[in-house]
């Protein structure tokens, strides 16, 4: 512990100074906040957008001081990996940030402060931070960002706003609501699927995270009512290898990460961890532990990436070939017979020495494609199996033991009849030996000694060899078969639940509710209603089955693609299917930090057109910090106070880490006001750059509370904002008795009413506490609550039990997925194959998309370590950093193409959008492949220099326009025409499947 | 006297640059607020310590490392001798080298005669700044920011680290001016 001794050090030197810093330059804190104030100044000439006192929050602090100030713990948000942040504070002015030394994602086990340490002794000890959450700071006093409600003046998207009050906004948005909001009535009778009138209303946040969706859903699910509560960005983000691993473990677990701590052999597929991913800073720091264990790493990527340059083993596979390299290396374990048996031969969950189990001798009827099953005596479906010339039940074969290959056999189960059967493993392997490993080395674009040589180390490691997808694999049109055939590897080895191998993670506390007695529910309703008929973008939905009068009226193809496995939402379907009316038209769009038409492939132009039609979108209102890709084409935006000023509860971050995290976001600036109402103190927040509270404002209008303070300016939270429109519209689930507190534990500051923001998180944060034993002053103030709440985090009893995960899994995983095999595509009518395989880059209906030799190169994206995707350029300290990003290809290509390093490019699509940027050659790149990152050539956010408010022009930052935006330059469905290529399994927007055409432009 | 120095493991710096922008927040480097003020497509920064990427190769047998650089408290600093006003000094209790932003005259000489580019030249100031190896925090017996970051825990610092043996390629003779940087490796 030595950073605790650092703290010890500066106990018994109370009485020191505080450390001047007169040999440093004179640039420090002080100016920058002078620099910071000349901005405010200047904006408080702007009548309504930031007066003096509004600024108060974020006065200048004379005295820049390293080691004094207030703590306050909390969560970062400059990416989606849910690290703690430990923000310092000095008279109000966020001064510094760091990481929460309590976070396991900050520190590792033999580091991290124990949970038991007081806050205060911790005071000085800092946990580590990435680039991007430590520049956070520089988000929350972006000049840029919004002061006051706009409404727009003239046509949507002219840039031309004037400042109106929050009441004026917060009554023309309810009283259009109120128009549109209707739980009961049939959007159309004859087709009832449509759900109800309610569902015209869709609230799109483009990132939301715990706590806050919770509280989103209570507004739009339970209140309004709508099916289109939450149309959020998964799909545009990971969503098939969710979808992937739901089908594999039986919708049981969509996530596992290798325990690297203690893993012999690693192989990212497609994903780079010292790049990306969550938590990119937790899992780096542990891969540097990894190899210095001499760990060996594996990366398979076109690119190069510093993840690759950290690997024993680079892999630049063909993009989208992944299934090839992985199925390859399948097949080398096969006929070498270096697969775990023992695992594979388990017919249930712990036995034998393992804790989960595989399909692998599960019988397959011959006639259908689905599992051989009956029900036993106590009524549980169960498989069967073969052993010793018989079949068995699964849970009752002789040894918990099945055979891998008895032939067909046939099988009576239990109703007379025979039916003639094989095991998944037969099916499997029949699967993996269509091609042999030259093949697929052709496929993958690899010599057949990679695959191979690969192939003989992982199975080496055995339980320690672990094959982790992410992105790379899985945002292609093929995304669910490219996870399952890494999915397979992982089988091979069975790893499931050993220390070193593949880990579900530790999980989070259920903030809530629902999973400890004493806890309530804090999404349950009372008084409120269930959205009803399909949301918009048909995802968990069978077309047959959950649209019957649509399938019927259009029979095969639909008229657009449902996503019946996706278990979140088709965000790149949203625009496109609102243009389409289908499965019906909407009235009213409400967007929270979305960035769609940036962040989507192709979706810009769609994204514009269908915007701007006010038949399509009657109303639209956003909320956003500042005036972003989607914001700027709002009729009335509201300004939402930064992540620096808001509560949530984020979810624990991936299966990488092994014990549990109860994450606490909180403001760590602003202020607040008190009032007693109903006999509780309620807490109404003031966040930085506002004066007064939205809600407040609302109940002092109802008439539930009084008192002087001024009307609400500025940017205000979320969810006191929707308390704003909810209560104007009298709906449930805010104000008195919108929470059930049966069952309540005692003891607690329980809120039965719901006035303010506050009221919901302390519901919460007691739920955190009954579940854990944290006091919720504790989480308060360690940011969260982190397993172990007593002990230490290096005792290796907290994440492990002997040689196996302490959290476990402890369930089936499959090879084959039934569910694939039984359901019709809602676009060809024809089943999926329910087994790995290489499929073809295809369209809609499932027609290979011909190679264009006018578009020679394959574009991929990826993520620099510092910068997030849509929301970090704002940050000057990461556009120090490289203030554009490049078009990068191999030299080989530059040559051909008759480049220099360096020169400006212009890259055109196949859908036929432009972009310019400079060309940079690396050899660490596939030739053929083009790589951009993600995160620069923005058109709003701040770098539009053409927006005013009442006349005068916003604050403006060109250099976040810089740099090439990828997205829009990626191919459209040739059968849809008005949205990008889809992975119809898994629900993905593909983004590694387009080819470009590049041109010099000039040096 | 005891020496103050910087250990640098290699094989566990992920290229992450968290350790640039912790610099920069804990001593409020420019560029501190937008916008960011860019000339002939380069941004006005005054970085304190940068990571240098270093790829070598051809495809597909391709290497990248990375190095941080800061500066390096040489036991003979070349800025120092360089310096005509007497701005810079080596102190005596852990030979931390400092620049007395009231002296400096912005000549730059210190910026040329450095091997490593640790001095910078702010075009905010117009005088020449650099790593003070967060002296703020050693003196408040803390450790400098770049070290309590640093993602891949490469990052470390010492007394009397001694002269490097393992140089990076592109890395000047240690033995210059006592350069107090060790590479592991």
């Amino acid at each position: 512990m030595k950073r605790i001794e650092e703290q010890t050090t500066m106990k018994s030197d109370k009485n020191r100074p505080s450390p001047t810093l007169d040999l440093n330059p004179s640039v420090d804190r002080r100016t920058f906040l002078q620099v910071t104030g000349a901005l405010a100044a200047t904006a408080a000439a702007m009548p309504s957008l930031l007066s003096k006192a509004q600024a108060a929050p974020i006065e200048p602090h004379a005295t820049p001081d390293p080691v004094n100030g207030t703590v306050i713990n909390s969560v970062c948000f400059m990416c989606h990996s849910r690290c703690g942040v430990k923000a310092t504070v000095v008279d109000g002015v966020l001064v510094k940030l760091d990481g929460n030394p309590y976070h396991p994602n900050n520190a590792s086990p033999d580091e991290r402060v124990a949970y038991s340490v007081p806050a205060a002794d911790a005071k000085n000890v800092r946990g580590r931070m990435c680039a991007k959450g430590q520049s956070y700071i520089q988000t929350l006093y972006d000049p840029a960002r919004l002061k006051s409600p706009l409404k727009r003046v003239g046509p949507r998207g002219s840039g031309q706003w004037k400042a109106i009050t929050w009441k004026q906004a917060l009554d023309e948005i309810a009283a259009h609501l109120k128009t549109v909001y209707d739980p009961k009535t049939d959007i159309d009778p004859n087709f009832p699927e449509m759900g109800k009138v309610s569902n015209k209303i869709v609230f799109s946040p483009g990132r939301i995270q715990g706590g806050n969706l919770d509280f989103t859903d209570r507004i739009f699910k339970s209140a309004i009512g709508t099916a289109n509560f939450r149309v959020n960005h998964t799909s545009i983000c990971e969503v098939s290898h969710h979808t992937a691993f739901n089908l594999l473990t039986d919708y049981k677990s969509n996530h596992f990460k290798p325990d690297i701590l203690n893993a012999r052999y690693l192989i990212w597929f497609g994903t780079s961890p010292l790049e990306a991913g969550f938590s990119h800073q937790q899992i780096a720091r542990h891969v540097s532990e990894f190899r210095a264990r001499g760990g060996k790493m594996v990366t398979v990527d076109p690119r190069f990436s510093n993840t690759a340059a950290r690997s024993d083993v680079w892999v630049p596979v063909k993009p989208g070939m992944d299934a090839a390299f992985a199925l390859g290396m399948c097949r080398w374990i096969i006929d070498h017979k270096r697969y775990d048996e023992n695992f594979l031969t388990n017919t249930k969950a712990d036995v034998n020495g393992e804790k989960s189990y595989s399909d692998a001798t599960f019988l397959v009827r011959k006639d259908n494609g689905k599992f051989l099953t009956a029900k036993d005596a106590s009524g549980v479906t169960r498989n069967f199996v073969w052993n010793g010339g018989r079949a068995w039940m699964n849970h009752e074969a002789p040894g918990a033991k099945g055979e891998l290959d008895p032939g067909e056999v046939k099988v009576d189960p239990g109703d007379g009849t025979l039916v003639d059967c094989q095991t998944v493993w037969s099916l499997f392997v029949a699967r993996v030996r269509e091609k042999t490993v030259a093949e697929y080395a052709e496929m993958a674009g690899v010599e057949q000694s990679l695959i191979e040589d690969v192939a003989r180390e992982f199975s080496a490691a055995g339980k320690q060899g672990v094959a982790n997808p992410y992105r790379g694999p899985v945002k292609h049109t093929n995304g669910v078969y490219g996870a399952m055939a890494i999915a397979a590897l992982n089988l091979l080895n069975g790893n499931y639940d050993w220390k070193g191998g593949n880990s579900k993670g530790g999980g989070r506390p259920h903030y809530e509710g629902g999973a400890a007695p004493g806890q309530i529910s804090l999404g349950k309703v009372p008084g409120g209603v269930s959205p009803a008929g399909v949301p918009i973008t048909r995802h968990s939905k069978f077309y047959e089955k959950d649209a019957p009068n649509l399938f019927a009226r259009d029979g095969y193809p639909a008229k657009r693609p449902w996503a019946p496995f996706n278990r979140d939402w088709n965000y790149q379907e949203l625009m496109p299917s609102i243009e389409e009316g289908y499965p019906y038209s909407i009235d009213t769009l409400i967007t929270y930090w979305n960035a769609l038409p940036y962040s989507t492939p192709s979706a810009r132009d769609t994204f514009e057109r269908v915007i701007v039609d006010e038949t399509k979108v009657k109303f639209f209102v956003a909320i956003d910090i500042l005036i972003g890709e989607v914001s700027k084409y709002a009729d009335i935006i509201l300004p939402e106070s930064s992540s620096l000023e808001k509560w949530s509860f984020p979810h624990a971050g991936t299966p990488a880490i092994p014990t549990s995290v109860g994450n606490f976001r909180q403001p760590v600036v602003g202020s607040y006001i008190e009032k007693v109402i109903s006999g509780k103190t309620r807490r109404f927040y003031v966040p930085a750059y506002a004066q007064g509270n939205v809600a407040f404002d609302h109940w002092r209008s109802a008439g539930v509370t009084s008192g002087t303070e001024p009307e609400a300016t500025g940017p205000q939270l979320l969810e006191d904002i929707l308390i704003a429109i909810a209560g104007r519209m009298g709906l449930p689930g805010v104000g008195p008795n919108a929470f059930d507190l049966t069952g309540a534990k005692d003891g607690y500051d329980w809120r039965s009413d719901l006035y303010s923001a506050w009221d919901f998180y302390q519901n919460g944060l007691n739920n955190q506490s009954v579940e854990t034993g944290a006091t919720v002053e504790e989480i308060i103030a360690k940011g969260g609550v982190f397993a172990p709440v007593k002990g230490s985090p290096s005792d290796p009893t907290v994440a492990y039990s002997g040689n196996y995960m302490k959290s476990q899994f402890k369930n089936l995983v499959h090879l084959y997925v039934e569910a694939l095999r039984t359901t019709k595509d809602s676009m060809t009518g024809q089943v999926y194959d329910p087994l790995p395989k290489v499929v073809p880059i295809s369209d809609v209906l499932d027609r290979p998309i011909a190679e264009d030799p006018a578009f020679p190169y394959t574009m991929v994206t990826y993520k620099n370590a510092y910068h997030g995707q849509a929301r970090t350029i704002q940050n000057p300290w990461l556009q120090g950093i490289k203030p554009e990003n490049f078009v990068e290809i191999n030299p080989l290509d530059g040559r051909r193409l008759g480049l220099e390093n360096y020169d400006l490019v212009r890259l055109t699509g196949r859908n036929g959008a432009t972009a310019t940027g400079r060309v940079r050659f690396t050899e660490g790149i596939r030739p053929g492949v083009v790589a951009i990152s993600h995160h620069y050539g923005h058109w709003e956010s701040g770098g539009n220099p053409n927006v005013s408010v009442d006349g005068q022009k916003l604050f403006s930052d060109p250099a976040r326009l810089r740099g090439i935006a990828p997205n829009p330059l990626m191919m459209k469905d040739p059968v849809l025409k008005n949205v990008c290529l889809q992975d119809k399994i898994g629900g993905s927007a593909s983004f590694f499947d387009s080819s470009v055409k590049i041109e010099r432009v000039g040096a | 006297m005891t020496q103050i120095g910087w250990i640098l493991d290699l094989t566990k710096c992920v290229g992450c640059h968290a350790c640039t922008v912790a610099c920069k927040s804990e001593n409020n480097t420019a560029p501190q607020i937008s916008p960011l003020v860019m000339r002939n497509g380069r941004a006005i920064t005054v970085d304190w310590r940068r990571v240098t990427e270093i790829e070598r190769g051809t495809y597909p047998k391709v290497a990248r490392e990375f190095v941080s650089m800061a500066c390096n408290h040489c036991l003979e600093p070349a800025c120092m001798k360089s310096c005509p006003v007497g701005a810079i000094t080596k102190r005596d209790k852990d030979g931390i080298v400092l620049i007395d932003q009231e002296k400096c005259n912005g000549c730059r000489y210190c910026v040329w005669a450095c091997p490593w580019g640790a001095p910078r030249f702010s075009e905010i100031t117009h005088k020449v700044e650099k790593c003070t190896f967060c002296v703020q925090r050693i003196d408040a017996g803390l450790q400098p920011a770049c070290v309590t970051t640093c993602v891949g825990r490469a990052l470390t610092f010492g007394y009397d680290v001694g002269p490097t043996r393992e140089v990076p390629e592109g890395f000047a003779d240690p033995q210059l001016t006592g350069a107090q940087i060790r590479f592991v490796r």
